[in-house]
C-alpha cells in the first residue's frame, strides 16, 4: 500500500474539509471493525476480510492526506469504538460489517453532496461510495440481508 | 471505549441546508426547459425506465431468474422516482415531466447467460451516465446522482 502522492490529492475547501474529517472518522471506525470481525468470521470470509480492510485503510490514508493538504489536522483514530449492536457470534459480525460499508457509503455521499464541480474531490468520493455500495452488497449477501442492494446507498433516510 | 461517530445529525443538517439553497437556485436561475436545455437528469431517468422494462422483459424469458431480478427492479423503479421528483421540484412542476420518447429496450436472448450479460451491460452503461453527470452537476444534486451510479455498481453485485 503506497501513500498517495501530494499532487494527486485534492485539497477539500469550505464545508468539505468537516465532510472528508467525518468519511476520515467513519474509514477509521470501519477499518477497527474488520479487525474485531475477523475473530469471529471463518476462513470463507478470511480473503473478503482482508480486501476490505485493505480498501478502508486506503481511504483513510486518502482523506487524511486531504485534510493535511487543507492545513488541517487529520481526526485520529480511537483506541476502540462500541458496535451499535454487541459483536458475539457470525451473525453479528457480518451485520457489523454491513453497518460499516453502509455508514462509510453515507460519509462519502455527504463529501459528494459539499464539493463543487471542479474541485477534484467528485471523483474519489464517487469512488469510495460506489466502493462500500458494491462491498456493503456482497456482505449484505453473505448475511442473508434484504434488499441485497440498496437503491440510494449512503442516503440518510436510506 | 468510546462510541461510534455520529454521522447522521450533521449530515441530515447539512442536506437540509443545502436542498434550501438549492431550491433558490432553481427558482432564480435553473430553466431545466429555457436556454440550458433539457434538465440532464431526464436523460438519468429515461435509463432508469429503460432497464426497469429489460428487466421485465428479462425475468418473462427467465424465470427462474426472477427473485435475483426484482431487486434490480426494485431499485431502478426507485432511482426514476426520484430523479422525476427532483426534475420536478427544480422545475416548480406539478405534472410528470416528459422524458422524452420512451427508450428502446433490445430483445432478450433465449440463453440466459447472454440475457444477464445484457442486463449487465446496460447497468454498467447506467452507472457511467451516472458517474459523468456526478462531476458535473452542483453539489444538491451530486449526492443523488452518486448514489445512483454506485447503486448501478452494486446491483451487478446481485447478478454475479
Amino acid at each position: 500500500m503506497t501513500s498517495p502522492s501530494s499532487s494527486q490529492v485534492p485539497v477539500p475547501a469550505g464545508p468539505a474539509v468537516d465532510a472528508v474529517q467525518q468519511a476520515l472518522a467513519a474509514e477509521h471506525a470501519a477499518s477497527w471493525s474488520y479487525g474485531l470481525v475477523s475473530a469471529f468470521l471463518g476462513g470463507d470470509y478470511a480473503s473478503a476480510l482482508g480486501k476490505g480492510r485493505a480498501a478502508h485503510d486506503d481511504r483513510r490514508e486518502l482523506a487524511a492526506a486531504m485534510i493535511r493538504r487543507s492545513g488541517g489536522q487529520p481526526v485520529p483514530a480511537q483506541a476502540s469504538y462500541q458496535p451499535p449492536k454487541p459483536v458475539t457470534d457470525a451473525k453479528s459480525a457480518l451485520a457489523l460489517v454491513v453497518t460499516m460499508e453502509s455508514a462509510t457509503a453515507a460519509a462519502w455521499r455527504a463529501v459528494l453532496e459539499r464539493t463543487e464541480p471542479g474541485s477534484g474531490l467528485r471523483a474519489p468520493a464517487l469512488a469510495a461510495l460506489t466502493d462500500s455500495a458494491t462491498r456493503g452488497t456482497r456482505w449484505r449477501i453473505a448475511a442473508g440481508v434484504t434488499p441485497a442492494a440498496e437503491a440510494l446507498p449512503g442516503t440518510p433516510t436510506g | 471505549m468510546t462510541v461510534f461517530p455520529q454521522f447522521g445529525e450533521p449530515t441530515r443538517r447539512g442536506f437540509l441546508t443545502i436542498c434550501a439553497l438549492g431550491t433558490t437556485v432553481a427558482l432564480t436561475g435553473c430553466d431545466p426547459f429555457g436556454d440550458e436545455g433539457p434538465d440532464p437528469l431526464l436523460g438519468m431517468s429515461s435509463r432508469a425506465q429503460g432497464d426497469v422494462r429489460l428487466v421485465k422483459d428479462v425475468a418473462a424469458a427467465h424465470p427462474t431468474l426472477s427473485a435475483k431480478l426484482s431487486d434490480i427492479r426494485q431499485a431502478r423503479e426507485k432511482h426514476e422516482l426520484a430523479l422525476t421528483e427532483e426534475v420536478r421540484r427544480a422545475n416548480g412542476r406539478t405534472d410528470r415531466p416528459s422524458t422524452g420518447p420512451a427508450p428502446s429496450v433490445a430483445p432478450v436472448p433465449p440463453d440466459q447467460a447472454a440475457a444477464l450479460s445484457l442486463l449487465i451491460d446496460a447497468l454498467k452503461s447506467s452507472e457511467k451516465q451516472a458517474a459523468d453527470l456526478a462531476a458535473s452537476v452542483p453539489a444538491y444534486r451530486a449526492g443523488l446522482v452518486g448514489s445512483i451510479a454506485a447503486s448501478c455498481a452494486a446491483l451487478r453485485e446481485v447478478l454475479a
